[in-house]
């Protein structure tokens, strides 16, 4: 019955998207608006589908239905209920249909956004390429990773899933928060492909989706950091991030992501930058599909490989197919890309952005080397290499600070170019601040070139972002703070949070493991103090359930009780550490269990890991800022919308309007604001044309 | 420097004396930043034995560091590094002896600097230099040549001026 229906539910949603293709590029090839704009019809159909898929298989997870292969690997009947749900992500035929699902609701948000302009060409060619994605990934569920296989012979339980994603409820919202993420960013590689076929390569198809963009990043962005928290939560050894290819390949869409933020605005500000754009916009998007590739076909060896299949060289060859259309595209359209405006002068605020898309290239760069570097030593020369942690935190340390530098520098830059004067006044406030970060910190007793070079550099940056802020909501009140301009402020704030963080933990780590006993004897203590904070042994706790054992040290962290334990799984001889964490606004104390609790009652003993992190909570503060600050950034600023036309009669000129990016205090800014040029605003005629 | 004619805001100063805050400033950071790595005490034996470990990969897992991983051939491994360090080895001997006796494991997490897997290290440098080089050049080309419009860019203009004169889209 679920196998049927999920079955069902896959057909439904490939036969829709094989339809919609055909349908949408018939209207198009005959110029027929009907024809275009079934594609609403065909993306609820798509939606419906994948949403049919969806609550096949959870009601399969649910009822226990052990006659589908994905339940009988990954289900069991003692799974509580929050991870049986999340057991849908949890190996890899279930991720397939997870994104599948949300593509299928992003296609219904794009036609309903989009609803008066289906049959507009460029949105008629968005749909399409929707469609082709769409069509491939319930290509894969028909094929090498379809979730509704039948066992002939169902098991009466099975396994459950992997231990290691069942001991934290994190588990339920980092996967569908990233894959929001990566989905997303279909969106404007759509409507780019769109853009690129039409020859409509004005500004129009970038600003029509720049907020699809900054949704997609804001999910990417919180999954990652949710990931991060999990690892710290769940692995018991500090770390937070540890460069594995499954992260490195989460990391790569964002960083092109975050690139393309910032240059895009170049990019409607001076109409320069096209072609750059339009490879980041296709890159992040064929990141996405090249990071499911590295991480789902098992080519590369990685802590993450929770699941191998034959699924590799359908992603691959989508990924090829992907790089050719583009890069053919682009080659084809080059003329029509040509840049009309130039930059005036590397000290200006599109200087910083390009030197930032370098930077952002360079980082890009490096992880994806690091990531397929053994793949490549192996195949072409037959050595082994590993490429680990301290490779890439030699190489991301100086990237991190030249970035922190820019976020710094690039707020007070006016457009065009900038005088030593612009510079000197509006840098002197952020320097003291960053100053002052700095002389604190070694007041406190930080010790360390690299790290105080980074709080330094942090607190200029943060300096800059409120200055940026305070002249806002000086201007506007608390309504200045919307806006993609001042809610990217935020965001840096965030940021400077995460990176001030990331220095500190690492930096200034201590590590103790021991040997503790309730009753103190010679040479076991009842307690141990580790960097001023006190861990006493308590007593052995037993928490098991019938879904897993569970023993636990009761320990006093500072006198308040945490119980760190070790999990055993009825699947796996495994035994999974179950660390606690203990979290202040200076530091964080975690301690794990190195194995089980020896003895009974005052004669227990237990060995322990105690780390002492300085900053962590930073880390997932500075994730809920940058995900608050994109969300005000969403928000409309008080700009005029660039794609509204401008020719009007100048009693009605938006122009007239003081532009917010220009500050009171420099008169000179102004005339130089007024400079920019794209002013296409083809979407809006072409789409009222029909 | 352009003198004292800029500002709107502080241009009564003028000259040095307008930069006197900002060498302040760079006064209290490099005393700042001297006393923070100045004077600091060589890594125990402890913090040498964790760093040194963090940069070894744990011969039975695929890219964990023996830092993090219990399994016996890390741990083993952690006591060939304290041994090590009794004996009074330096960091790179500690390594090349570790990895001399894993023969083709290569456990090394950072690949070498030398050889093939030297590569991993120079191409994102040659990258950056190439990125910036090429930038360069293209504001060194901005500044050779005055931006003019072309006959062919005045004729799409006019045509463009025409077009929405008679009311039709571009």
């Amino acid at each position: 019955m679920n196998a049927a229906l999920g079955t069902g539910g896959v057909i439904l949603g490939l036969v829709a998207s094989l339809g919609a293709i055909v349908t949408v590029a018939m209207g198009i090839r005959g110029d027929r608006p009907e024809l275009m704009r079934m594609s609403r019809t065909y993306a609820w159909m798509v939606a419906g589908g994948a949403a049919i898929a969806f609550v096949a298989m959870q009601r399969a997870l649910i009822t226990r239905d052990f006659s589908l292969e994905y339940v009988a690997r990954n289900g069991s009947t003692t799974t509580p209920a929050l991870y049986n749900f999340a057991t849908l992500w949890s190996a890899l035929e279930g991720s397939i249909l997870l994104w599948a699902f949300i593509l299928g609701g992003y296609c219904v948000a794009v036609v309903w956004k989009f609803r008066d302009r289906l049959s507009d060409k460029l949105v008629a060619w968005a749909m399409l390429t929707m469609f082709v994605v769409t069509l491939f990934f319930f290509a894969l569920m028909t094929g090498p990773a379809n979730p509704f296989r039948v066992l002939a012979n169902p098991p009466i339980d099975g396994p459950g899933p992997n231990p290691l994603l069942q001991n934290h409820p994190l588990m339920a919202f980092h996967p569908p928060m990233l894959y929001l993420g990566y989905v997303g960013f279909t969106v404007p590689f759509a409507f780019a492909i769109a853009a690129l076929v039409t020859g409509r390569l004005g500004e129009g198809w970038l600003i029509e989706t720049r907020r699809w963009t900054l949704f997609a990043w804001t999910f990417l962005t919180v999954g990652i950091i949710l990931g991060a928290w999990w690892s710290h939560e769940v692995l018991g050894w500090g770390g937070y991030w540890a460069w594995d290819p499954v992260e490195n390949a989460s990391l790569l869409p964002w960083i092109t992501g975050t690139a393309f933020l910032h240059s895009v605005m170049v990019q409607e500000r001076r109409g320069m930058l096209r072609v750059w754009n339009l490879s980041l916009v296709c890159a992040t998007f064929a990141l996405t599909i090249l990071g499911t590739f590295l991480t789902r076909s098992g080519v590369l060896d990685s802590v993450h490989a929770f699941s191998d299949s034959n699924i590799g060289p359908m992603l691959l060859g989508f990924f090829a197919l992907i790089v050719l259309t583009t890069v053919g595209l682009v080659a084809w359209r080059g003329d029509r890309l040509r840049s009309p405006a130039r930059i005036d002068s590397p000290a200006s605020r599109e200087g910083a952005f390009l030197l930032n898309n370098i930077v952002f290239a360079a980082f890009a760069f490096v992880v994806l080397l690091g990531t397929v570097f053994p793949l490549i030593a192996e195949s072409l020369n037959g050595e082994k290499v590993t490429v680990g942690v301290p490779y890439f935190e030699r190489m991301t340390m100086p990237i991190g600070l030249v970035l922190l530098f820019l976020m710094a520098v690039a707020p007070v830059l006016p457009w065009r170019k900038a005088s030593s004067e612009t510079l000197r006044t509006r840098l002197l406030w952020p320097g003291w601040v960053g100053t002052a970060v700095l002389v604190i910190s070694v007041l406190v007793g930080a010790r360390g070139l690299a790290p105080l070079i980074a709080f330094f550099l942090a607190g200029f940056a943060a300096g800059s972002a409120l200055r940026q802020l305070v002249l806002a909501t000086r201007r506007q009140g608390l309504r200045g703070l919307l806006g993609r301009t001042n809610g990217g402020m935020i965001v840096h704030l965030g940021v400077i949070l995460i990176a001030v963080a990331f220095a500190a933990s690492n930096a200034y780590q201590t590590e103790r493991e021991t040997k503790l006993c309730v009753t103190a004897v010679e040479g076991c203590a009842s307690s141990v103090t580790v960097s001023g904070h006190k861990v006493e042994f308590v007593g052995v706790v037993d928490n098991s359930t019938n879904a897993r054992k569970e023993t636990g040290a009761k320990l006093l962290i500072d006198g308040k009780e945490f119980t760190p334990a070790i999990q055993q799984f009825p699947n796996g001889s495994q035994q999974i550490g179950k660390p606690t964490v203990r979290n202040s606004a200076r530091n964080s104390v975690l301690i794990a269990l190195l194995d089980l609790p020896q003895g009974e009652g005052k004669d227990a003993s237990v060995r322990i890991r105690v780390i002492v992190q300085p900053l962590i909570v930073w880390l997932w503060i500075g994730g809920a800022v940058m995900a608050f600050g994109s969300l005000l950034a969403a928000f409309p600023g008080k700009r005029r919308r660039p794609t509204d036309p401008t020719s009007a009669l100048p009693s009605e000129s938006p122009q007239l309007q003081p532009d917010p990016d220009s500050e009171p205090e420099s008169g000179k800014d102004a005339g130089q604001d007024s400079g920019q040029g794209p002013q296409s605003n083809d979407l809006e005629t072409a789409g009222a044309s029909t | 420097m352009t003198g004292a004619k800029t500002g709107t805001k502080t241009g009564t100063k003028s000259g040095p004396a307008k930069w006197i805050a900002w060498v302040a400033m760079l006064v209290v950071i490099v005393v700042a930043l001297f006393v923070g790595t100045v004077g600091q005490p060589s890594p125990t034996e402890a913090e040498r034995a964790q760093n040194l470990a963090e940069t070894i990969r744990c011969p039975s897992c695929k890219s964990q560091a023996v830092a993090s991983s219990e399994t016996p051939a890390s741990k083993a491994v952690r006591e060939l590094i304290w041994e090590r360090i009794e004996a009074g080895d330096t960091d790179e001997e500690i390594r090349d002896y570790v990895a001399s006796r894993f023969p083709g494991q290569d456990l090394l997490l950072d690949p070498e600097g030398s050889g093939f897997s030297g590569l991993v290290w120079a191409l994102p440098v040659v990258f950056v230099i190439a990125a910036v080089a090429g930038l360069v050049m293209r504001f060194a080309g901005y500044r050779a040549q005055p931006l003019t419009a072309s006959q062919e860019d005045k004729s799409l203009v006019d045509a463009a001026l025409r077009a929405s004169e008679n009311g039709e889209k571009p």
